[in-house]
């Protein structure tokens, strides 16, 4: 199979900016294109402090996501888009994959405020709910 | 009136907006706005598995179960749980029928359920933005049962997709949402109005940035109220949130707490008859604006006028309407 487009989910969290960077090795051996995404919930963080109000926040979020998040992407030398959707990171991560026709989802194991082995980590909803690959990259990974 | 009391052990965090002080400001709200006397205050009960199951799936109650069994933890970043949040949901979707089963008796003329969390994101299979169990879906569902004609209004800033999907196909159901777009939960488009078996049921407005209160009084009297009169509910349920207030910090409509008593008046119409009317607190996230605009409303269907803020115009959000008129006439479902 060919993997031509790699959605990855981005929260802010270091685990999230080491899902990307080891997303650009990849994107970069397979020279896929790659899609990085931020998901705005009613709330979200901006660095180690407790999650703000997401619509009083919006251009700061997506600032930070485009400059700082992204970083990895930067000089990467492959094909790079980011996007910023509204919605919960599963539904906005399933939706833009099928929008994009995604070969691959890659997202970190554990995000800012998720506990993998609960019902409600990104991580493991996308692993049940989506229908396309999903890469779940662990803190201690290597690209 | 029934609110939850001592049974609102759902524990959110210190820094989460939706907190148990939102229903001490809704409880100041009913204050400022009725005398006590007035008031009927019904007991909240808990919903059965059976009354939960006509909207969501026992596999997702089981796991909610399980999940605050444990002590709690997220169903995504922004929807804590903790170990008493499926009794609180629960008593919560509950106080909704309690309230539904005093309109019957005959024991006022609207009720206003004043529970947290709030529900109208909670799809049949998975809660999300702070809600666990959808509240306004499981009293509407009841009364579908009953083979009622369920009008929900959702005038919360952000898009009840729960609601929306549940009752998709629904045709004992006409949903109403007046919402800001794009904002989470990233649904509402206009051009979402109901499956196959409930075309043209469900209606949105997804109303730009700084709207004020005067667009969503445009969609109620050239939109809305025809489409109540064509389908012509024997309920009129509301999901009252409060945070298109401009004062709140989850969203960026510019409403006032004397828009929500103009809007009040307008679902009160809606109605068939007294006491066929509930609303059922959603958002709402800065204390003074809720408790004004709780107060507002109530004072509205209680015929008074005790706003202290005037009604809102000038913003932007007019063409939303036209927009939604046009898109109904060109594809009536």
């Amino acid at each position: 199979m060919t993997v031509r487009r790699i959605v990855a989910g981005l929260d802010g969290s270091e685990n999230s900016r080491r899902a990307l960077v080891w997303a650009v090795e990849l994107a970069r051996a397979l020279q896929a294109e790659l899609v990085a995404v931020h998901a705005l919930g009613l709330l979200d963080r901006l660095g180690d402090g407790a999650p703000l109000p997401a619509a009083a926040h919006r251009e700061a979020i997506v600032e930070a996501f485009e400059n700082s998040w992204c970083a990895p992407l930067a000089d990467a030398g492959i094909a790079a888009r980011r996007l910023v959707h509204d919605g919960t990171p599963v539904d906005v991560l399933l939706e833009i994959a099928n929008q994009e026709d995604a070969d691959l989802i890659v997202v970190g194991s554990r995000g800012i405020g998720n506990v993998p082995e609960q019902i409600g980590s990104t991580s493991h909803q996308l692993a049940v709910r989506s229908t396309r690959p999903v890469a779940i990259v662990p803190p201690d990974a290597t690209a | 009136m029934t609110e939850l009391g001592d049974r609102d052990d759902h524990e959110t965090g210190d820094w989460h907006p939706e907190r148990p002080q939102r229903l001490e400001a809704v409880h100041a709200g009913l204050h400022d706005a009725v005398d006590e006397e007035e008031v009927c205050w019904v007991e909240p009960r808990e919903a059965t598995i059976d009354e939960l199951s006509r909207v969501h799936s026992t596999s997702y109650l089981r796991a909610l179960d399980e999940l605050c069994a444990v002590g709690g933890g997220a169903l995504d970043p922004d929807t804590p749980v903790s170990s008493g949040s499926c009794t609180t949901a629960r008593f919560a979707a509950g106080a909704g029928l309690a309230a539904i089963a005093a309109l019957e008796q005959d024991k006022g003329d609207a009720a206003l359920v004043a529970v947290r969390p709030p529900g109208h994101h909670a799809l049949a299979a998975r809660g999300m933005g702070f809600c666990l169990i959808n509240n306004v879906a499981v009293a509407a569902a009841a009364l579908t049962q009953q083979h009622e004609r369920v009008l929900i209004l959702d005038w919360d800033v952000h898009h009840g997709n729960g609601t929306q999907d549940i009752f998709w196909n629904d045709p004992k159901v006409l949903y109403v949402s007046t919402h800001q777009y794009p904002l989470f939960p990233g649904t509402g488009a206009l051009s979402e109005t109901g499956g196959e078996a409930a075309p043209g049921l469900t209606i949105n407005f997804p109303f730009p940035e700084k709207t004020c209160g005067d667009a969503l009084l445009h969609a109620f009297d050239e939109v809305i109220s025809e489409a109540a009169d064509a389908f012509d509910p024997t309920w009129v349920l509301v999901s009252a949130g409060f945070d298109a207030h401009r004062d709140d910090p989850l969203a960026g409509l510019s409403l006032s707490a004397g828009d929500f008593a103009l809007l009040a008046h307008r679902v009160a119409s809606l109605a068939p008859r007294p006491g066929r009317l509930a609303c059922f607190l959603e958002g709402g996230y800065d204390l003074p604006a809720l408790r004004r605009s709780v107060a507002a409303t109530l004072a509205a269907l209680s015929d008074r006028d005790t706003s202290t803020e005037p009604p809102t115009s000038g913003g932007p959000g007019m063409a939303t309407v036209d927009a939604v008129r046009q898109f109904r006439r060109e594809e009536p479902g």
